[in-house]
Parts: C-alpha cells; structure tokens; sequence
C-alpha cells in the first residue's frame, strides 16, 4: 500500500499511496476521502514536491486527452505529457507556447510550477498562454478558472496546493516547421556571456551554458546559444521529439561525478563547442530537450542523489549573482549543468518564480564536502538581492527564507486557505516550507 | 520534513539532559532547526538547552517523567501538533548494581524508567510519527543488554526490554518511520563519570557520528553497534561460559 516516492534529484523519499483515478469523478472522490493528497505528474521537480508523506500522491495519467479549437487553442487534459502534446501540435504547424528542458513533465506540473523556458526574457512563462483551468478544489468542487480569477493566479505556480487541475486550455504558437536555427556563440569569461546574452535579447529563445569550474581569467567562460524557428525545407518526417536513444542503468557509482571528472567534461565541452557559428539546423528535440535523449539519466548521481540550486536575482543586481556564480566556482562545486538565462517581465502569480533579472542554475551531487554552508551563503546573497529560488527544484532551502523570497506569499495562503478550507491538499514541499497552515502535518 | 541534504527541521530529545543525546542533537541540528527537549528537571533542561546555543534555531523545554508511563501520550501528542522528524529516546538511569541488589525498590524503579517508561515512550513515538507519516526514531540500547554481566545486570534487565522492541519494531518495519536502534558499548559521560572504562568504550561524539551517518540518508530502519567491532564481540560475550565472563567482568 505505501509506495516510496522521490524527485528528479532521488533525495529525501517519503511513502504514499498512489491513486490512479479514471476520471474526474474519481478524483472527486480521492479528495473527498478524507486522507491528504497531491497531484504528481511525471515527477520531474527536483525535490518533494509532489510527494505526501504518509497521505496520497493522485497520478493523472489517464487525463491524457487533446481537443483542438480554433487558432491554435488547445484543451488538453492535465496528466499529458508535454512530449505528446508537442509531437500532436508540430504537424499542425504549432508548438507550445513554453517548455522547459525536458519534454518529460505533464501540463498540470508546468501549470502547478509555471514553468519557463528559453523564451522566458520575450514570452514569459507558461502560465502567462493559458486561457482557462479546470480544477477540483478542496471541497471537491470543479471550477473552471480564468485569468480574471484570483484563483487561476494561485493555481500558476501553486505548486498543486490549491487543487486537482484536470485540464487546461492553452494557446499554442504557429511554427513554421520542424526545425530551430541555430547560433552559438562561445564566451571567453562572465562579462562576455552576459553581454552575448544581452546582445542576443532579440532572439526567440536564448540561454548560456557556463563552465562551473574554470578558474581565473576564464571564470564565466561559456556557450551561448540562440535560436529561432525554421521551416525544414527538406526535412524528413517522424515524430517532432523522438523516445529517448539510450537508458541510463542503475549501476554507477557513488561520486563519479565529482570535480576531476566534471572539470574534465567541462572543458570537453567547451573546446568541442564552436567559437561563433551561425545559421545551423538542429531538430526541435536537440535544441530544447537535449537531456531526453538518455532516459533515467539523474541515476549517473549515484544513490546519495543530487539537487538543482535554481535562483533568479533582479536585473540590477548582476553584480550580486556574478559574486553568486563565483562562490560557487571558488568552491570548485562539480556542476556539468550550469545555466544562465535572462528572465523578462513576471507573472501576475504571487507564486511563480521568475522575476526580470538573471536566473543561474546548477546541478550538484549532495554529497560534496560543506554543501550545506555554501548553499546558505548562495541564499543569503540572492535574499540580499531581492531574488529568489525555484520551488520546482529546491529540495532544501529554510523555510524562513520563504516570504523573504516570495513577498506575497501571505496573498497566495489566504486564496489557497479559501481554496481547502479543510486542508485536503499537502505535500513534503508544502509542509517543510510552511506553506500550508500551521498546526497541520 | 527532513530535507535533501539530511538536515532535519524540528528534532526530539527524550532524556534532554542526556550526553550522548545531546551529542546526536547537535550533530543532527542546523540552524534552522528547532529543539525539543524533554526530561524530568526543567532547570536542568534549560541550561542543556544553553549549551547548545545559538547553533539551532529555537530551543523548547518541556516536562516529562519518564517513569509515569500514564502521562507520556499528553505529553507527545502536544509536541507532535507539529511535524517532528527525529526523535531520540536517550533517557535513562543507572542504578549502581551491588545498591540495587541490597534494596530491590530501588532496582525496580529504575526498570520503571528504562524499562517500562522506554517502551511506553518508543511505543507511542513510533505510533505518531507513523500518524504524521514520516520521521525517524533513534532508539539508545547497551551493549549491557545483549549479555547479563556481573557488574551491570540490573541496568541491562531495563534496557532489554527496550533493545527487543527496538529489535522489534527494525525488523517488521513500518515503511513510515525508520528506526535506529544503537547499541553503544561503555560510553564516557557524565552517567558514568568514575566509573573503570570496559573494553571498547566510546566518546558521546563517535555514538552521535554514527547515529547522524544513517539519518543523512536513512532509507531503512536498522541496528548498529558502535564501535561496529561489538556487534561480533557481543555475539561472542553471549557464548562465553560464565567463569570466563566473570573473570572479564573485574
Ligand atoms: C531535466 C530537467 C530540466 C528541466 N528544465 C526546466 C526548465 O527549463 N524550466 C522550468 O521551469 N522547469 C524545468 N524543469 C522542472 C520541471 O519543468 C518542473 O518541475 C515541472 O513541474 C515537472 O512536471 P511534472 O509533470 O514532472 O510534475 P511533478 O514533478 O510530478 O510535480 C511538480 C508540481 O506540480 C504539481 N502538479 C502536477 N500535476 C498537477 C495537477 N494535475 N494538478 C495540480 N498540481 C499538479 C505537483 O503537485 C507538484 O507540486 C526541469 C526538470 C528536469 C528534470
């Protein structure tokens, strides 16, 4: 009956009982049954959000359909996957309005996190292309919920506590093909990545890869890359995201990812990477979810597993997030995924996490040595900055960091407390943040 | 909710005042957890709860008498309104055995305590943090229990019966909560401050860098022995003919 449920990251499990209900009705039910529940999608956040200790975790899975309207309006029910949607969407000539870096997340999980992508500085994030939701709220109510309702606002980046979202009405992006054209730039330290990105604000979607590890004159050295879309004027056909090559087992060892061999990747990928470059063709998959192509690839961290530290710093504050990034260098914190992107204008959900500015991402083994202090110094910076750091990733932050970081936290409990006035919906994430009400487990 | 780096937010100290409790709870703490300690004398708990300081987040005392069995589910079900992560049974006594022979009253309270209070406390831990849905208990056994000894034997009849349930509760696991059930040989603590160091004794820290090695990543209930090297020496000791034990046992 208890079934260990754990993140992307494989850190901090906790037991549940999964329902799969089969329809609306049945979700109804689950939340009526008087035990605590989440949705979890394809468990792709990092850390616990959608795990429930002790209580029950809702898989949607079955909540799969796709219903085409005019325009490129598509009502698609929570449980499908983003990949589905988007090998149904490219050979009608659209495309989703955002993804994030891996195709492997439902809608109801890139509505709960309000997902971004690397249009964030030019479309926003998910939730801004949603035109209606329909959810089961505490009561076990359905709402269909718009963007003239408090309650569509709490819903985007709620993280799944303010109810069941079971389907969504999103407006997708006409797309000219199957392919991205593609420009990389390779940068020689942090001043000229983020010009590159600047420089690159014109472009449809951009982001920076950046070495974690080179030291000296070469700190923030990286890779920019932008892209647009592109007809495939001679293209073959296939789905527009492929299943994923390779698999990686269950075998590797403990601390194989550690500083010798990132740095070594690193300036791999670096040197592999070519200085400026213009005009290539690269397939959707490649250019927005090139990790999908080894499936179970968070398994090469080992069994102590690893987290993702996503903050984002105003845009005024560069200077505090390049003292951020070098911390984290100066430490010699082995990440092979080391991201920089320019966030544009926020959503109006009290929640969601992007803020004009920077966003810098990591992702890092738990197990290096004083991980926990250098982390704290990361969030004392970016607090001091006015930033913040991704729900859908963090798997530790301190909960009093929570209204420091997300000042209208306060507005978001009392729509969310109106939204379950009995408590129906918890998760790990929700109680080790203080976001539910206090005196409940 | 104990996070992915292994740091709990709000940890139990049973036996508050206990040095090898406190050992665990300052290994186990960040600053942003919160302290509950719990014992018989709040002075005593109070200047514990100094001890430790600024290291932690917030410091609770709360009154509890581990012999009085009757009031234990009060008591817990208060501090468990809000979640706890770990809780760390370490209250005890040690009665001095040649006393205890001469006035068995005073031998039967102390099996009240680490006995009949130990079980009442570890029963009920378990059953709330199976409630609340997770959590981790850390159970302080003997190496005193696994083998009657001359010297200690009155001591070990209370700490057995909590070593079987510890024993118990490892071996048919409620997936919720992890336990740990540690079996420490002659530790160097207040408890046993002039007493002769037996062979295989440890400081409070080593039992405390055990203890917070598995709960880092527990991902099952377990027992251990530290130093680790007793758990084949027990199993020797309860082997042994008596004369030998006797002739070991000063
Ligand atoms: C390789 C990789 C790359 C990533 N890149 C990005 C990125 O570029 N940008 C970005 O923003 N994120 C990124 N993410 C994070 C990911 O997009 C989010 O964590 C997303 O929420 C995962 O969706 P999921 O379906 O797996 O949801 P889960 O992880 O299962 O759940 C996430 C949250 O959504 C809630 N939820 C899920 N379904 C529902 C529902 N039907 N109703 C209500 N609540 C629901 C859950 O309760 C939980 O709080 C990445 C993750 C990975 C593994």
């Amino acid at each position: 009956m208890w079934s260990p449920q754990m993140g992307w990251g494989r850190t901090a499990p906790s037991v549940s009982r999964v329902i799969k209900p089969l329809d609306v009705a049945g979700i109804e039910a689950a939340v009526m049954s008087g035990s605590a529940v989440i949705a979890r999608g394809l468990g792709r956040s990092y850390g616990d959000a959608a795990q429930n200790a002790g209580g029950a975790v809702l898989d949607l899975a079955t909540l799969n359909s796709i219903a085409w309207g005019e325009a490129g309006i598509v009502t698609v029910g929570a449980g499908l996957c983003l990949r589905d949607l988007i090998n149904d969407a490219v050979p009608r000539g659209w495309f989703v309005p955002v993804t994030p870096g891996t195709s492997w997340v439902t809608i109801g999980g890139a509505i709960a996190a309000d997902v971004h992508g690397k249009n964030h500085h030019r479309d926003g994030s998910f939730g801004a292309h949603v035109l209606r939701i329909g959810i089961v709220d505490g009561r076990g109510d359905r709402l269909d919920l718009t963007p003239s309702d408090e309650r569509f606002w709490a819903t985007i980046g709620g993280m799944g506590l303010t109810g069941i979202i079971i389907d969504a009405t999103v407006q997708m992006i006409p797309i000219p093909g199957r392919h991205m054209t593609v420009s990389t730039r390779r940068t020689a330290d942090f001043d000229s990545t983020v010009e590159a990105l600047m420089s690159a604000d014109s472009a449809r979607y951009s982001v920076a890869w950046l070495d974690s590890l080179a030291t000296g004159a070469a700190c923030g050295r990286g890779i920019v890359t932008f892209g647009e879309h592109s007809s495939d004027a001679g293209a073959g056909k296939g789905d527009a995201v492929a299943a994923p090559r390779i698999s990686a087992p269950e075998i590797f060892p403990d601390q194989l990812l550690n500083r010798r061999t990132v740095a070594a990747f690193n300036s791999l990928w670096f040197r592999l990477a070519p200085s400026h470059r213009d005009g290539q063709r690269q397939s959707l998959a490649e250019f927005f979810h090139p990790l999908d192509a080894v499936a179970h690839w968070n398994r090469v961290y080992g069994t102590r597993g690893f987290l993702q530290y996503q903050c984002v710093v105003p845009a005024g504050e560069l200077e505090i997030l390049r003292r951020i990034f070098t911390r984290f260098v100066d430490a010699q914190v082995p990440s092979f995924l080391t991201v920089l992107k320019r966030f544009g204008a926020a959503s109006n959900a009290p929640l969601s996490f992007p803020i004009p500015g920077w966003t810098l991402t990591l992702d890092i083994p738990t197990d290096v040595p004083g991980l926990p202090a250098i982390l704290a110094a990361a969030d004392d910076l970016v607090t001091h900055a006015g930033g913040r750091l991704y729900l859908a990733k963090d798997s530790r932050m301190p909960a009093r960091l929570m209204p420091l970081m997300y000042p209208r936290l306060g507005q978001w409990q009392a729509i969310r407390d109106a939204m379950d006035p009995n408590g129906v919906f918890t998760s790990d994430l929700g109680s080790r943040l203080g976001l539910l009400r206090p005196g409940r487990g | 909710m104990i996070n992915a780096l292994g740091q709990p937010q709000r940890i139990l100290l049973i036996g508050g005042t206990s040095d090898i409790g406190l050992a665990i709870v300052s290994k186990l703490a960040t600053r942003d957890t919160e302290v509950v300690l719990a014992g018989r004398h709040l002075d005593a708990l109070h200047a514990a709860g100094a001890h430790l300081g600024d290291a932690v987040r917030a410091i609770d005392v709360v009154q509890l008498d581990v012999a009085d069995t009757a009031s234990h589910a009060h008591v817990l079900g208060e501090q468990f309104s809000r979640d706890i992560d770990v809780v760390i049974l370490a209250a005890g006594v040690l009665p001095e055995q040649g006393q205890a022979m001469a006035d068995p009253h005073s031998a039967v309270e102390s099996l009240a305590v680490n006995g009949f209070g130990a079980a009442s406390l570890t029963l009920l831990s378990h059953q709330l943090l199976a409630k609340q849905g997770h959590g981790q208990l850390v159970l302080l056994s003997t190496v005193a229990a696994a083998r009657p000894r001359p010297s200690n034997f009155i001591y070990g009849a209370g700490k057995v019966m909590l070593d079987f349930l510890g024993q118990g509760l490892v071996e048919s696991p409620d997936p919720r909560v992890n336990v740990l059930l540690v079996r420490p040989g002659f530790v160097h603590t207040k408890m046993t401050v002039g007493m002769p160091a037996a062979p295989f004794s440890v400081s409070a820290a080593r039992v405390a860098d055990c203890v917070a090695q598995w709960s880092a990543s527990a991902r099952r209930s377990r027992v251990i022995w530290v130093p680790s090297l007793l758990a084949n020496v027990s199993r020797v000791l309860t082997m042994l003919p008596l004369a030998v034990l006797k002739r070991l046992d000063r």
